[in-house]
C-alpha cells in the first residue's frame, strides 16, 4: 500500500463579486499543464455538477491531479474543489465597452499530499523498504514535500492573482 | 494529545493600517521564529458598510520527534475602505497557541497507551514546560507584539 503524507489540507479562498468563471477554469487547467501535472479534465473531472436555482447557478467541481517523480516512486497529488453559488451573468463597462461577465460567490478548497511507493513496487513491511526510506531517499522525501507545498502555494497565488486578493 | 496554552485577542476599531504590509509581515515573522507557514483561508466580500476580509493562518514548528508547536492566527476585517494607499476599518485578531504531544502517534492510539502518555507528561512536567510550553509562550508573545506593532499599538 502506498504511504501518504498530507502537506496542505483544506486551504480555502473565498470571493464574492464579479469575475469570469470560464477564464478562471481555463487558467487553472492551463496552470496544471504548465507545471507538468496531469490534466484534471482529460479523463473527466472527478465531479462536475450544475444546478439552476432561483438565485442563480450553483456549480460544484472537483479536480484530482498528480505528477510522478523518481520513475513513479513518488506521486505529488493535488485536489481542488470549486463551489460556486448564485452565479449570474452581469454586464460591466470596461474601457468604454460593455462586456459580459459573471457575478457570484466562489469558494475554492486546496489539498495536497505526497504519496510514496506510488507504483507499489515495494513491500512496505520489508526491512529493505524501511532502510531505503530511512537512509537512501530520506532527502528526496523532504525535497518533494517542499516541492508540493510550494506548488500548492503557487496555485493558490494564481487564484488570488485572478481575484486580485492579497498574496506574498 | 494537545494542550492549548496561549490565547490572545486584539481589537482594532476605526483605524488606518496597511493590510498588505501586515499580511506579508506575518509570513516573514513566522519564518524568523522558525515556523512553517500555511495560509488556511482568505475570504473577501463586499459588506454593507465596506469590504469584509478574513485571513486564517497556521504556524507549525516541530520541536523534536515528540512535540509540535502550533499557532492559529485569525484576522477578521470589516468596514474596510481605502485611505490614500492605506486601509481603514475594524479588525479582530485572534492568536491561539497549542502544544501537540506525540504528534507522530508513536505512543499508540489505544486508551491504555494514552493514559501512559498522560502520566509521562505529568511526571516530566518541568521538562515539558522548559522544552515546549515556555518557548510557545515566548513565541506567542513575540507574534502578539509584532501584530500590535503592525497596527501601530504600544508594545511591551
Amino acid at each position: 500500500m502506498p504511504k501518504e503524507d498530507s502537506i496542505i489540507s483544506g486551504a480555502k479562498i473565498k470571493y464574492k463579486g464579479t469575475f469570469d468563471f470560464k477564464l478562471l477554469y481555463k487558467n487553472l487547467r492551463d496552470w496544471f499543464m504548465r507545471e507538468k501535472y496531469s490534466d484534471p479534465c482529460e479523463k473527466g473531472e472527478k465531479k462536475y455538477s450544475e444546478k439552476i436555482k432561483p438565485s442563480g447557478k450553483q456549480v460544484e467541481i472537483v479536480w484530482d491531479t498528480s505528477r510522478g517523480e523518481e520513475v513513479g516512486y513518488f506521486s505529488l497529488q493535488m485536489n481542488v474543489k470549486f463551489f460556486v453559488n448564485n452565479l449570474n451573468e452581469a454586464e460591466v463597462e470596461r474601457d468604454g465597452k460593455k462586456i459580459k461577465i459573471d457575478n457570484g460567490e466562489v469558494e475554492m478548497e486546496f489539498s495536497s499530499k505526497l504519496v510514496r511507493n506510488a507504483d507499489k513496487k515495494w513491500d512496505e513491511n520489508s526491512l529493505m523498504f524501511k532502510l531505503y526510506e530511512r537512509y537512501i531517499i530520506k532527502d528526496k522525501i523532504e525535497q518533494f514535500k517542499i516541492e508540493i507545498y510550494q506548488d500548492t502555494n503557487k496555485l493558490m497565488d494564481e487564484v488570488k492573482n485572478f481575484f486580485n486578493l492579497y498574496r506574498f | 494529545m494537545e494542550k492549548e496554552i496561549f490565547s490572545r485577542n486584539i481589537v482594532v476599531t476605526d483605524e488606518v493600517f496597511d493590510i498588505d504590509k501586515i499580511y506579508k509581515g506575518i509570513k516573514k515573522k513566522s519564518g524568523d521564529l522558525g515556523y512553517t507557514f500555511i495560509e488556511k483561508e482568505q475570504a473577501t466580500k463586499p459588506g454593507k458598510y465596506g469590504t469584509e476580509l478574513k485571513f486564517k493562518f497556521i504556524l507549525d514548528k516541530e520541536v523534536d520527534e515528540f512535540g509540535e508547536l502550533i499557532f492559529d492566527l485569525g484576522f477578521s476585517f470589516d468596514r474596510l475602505s481605502k485611505a490614500k494607499n492605506l486601509d481603514r476599518g475594524n479588525c479582530e485578531v485572534s492568536i491561539k497557541g497549542k502544544v501537540i504531544f506525540d504528534y507522530k502517534n508513536r505512543w499508540g492510539m489505544n486508551k491504555f497507551n494514552k493514559t501512559l502518555l498522560g502520566l509521562y507528561i505529568k511526571f516530566t512536567d518541568s521538562a515539558m514546560k522548559k522544552k515546549y510550553i515556555v518557548p510557545l509562550i515566548l513565541d506567542g508573545n513575540e507574534m502578539h507584539d509584532f501584530i500590535k506593532d503592525s497596527f501601530g499599538f504600544y508594545t511591551s
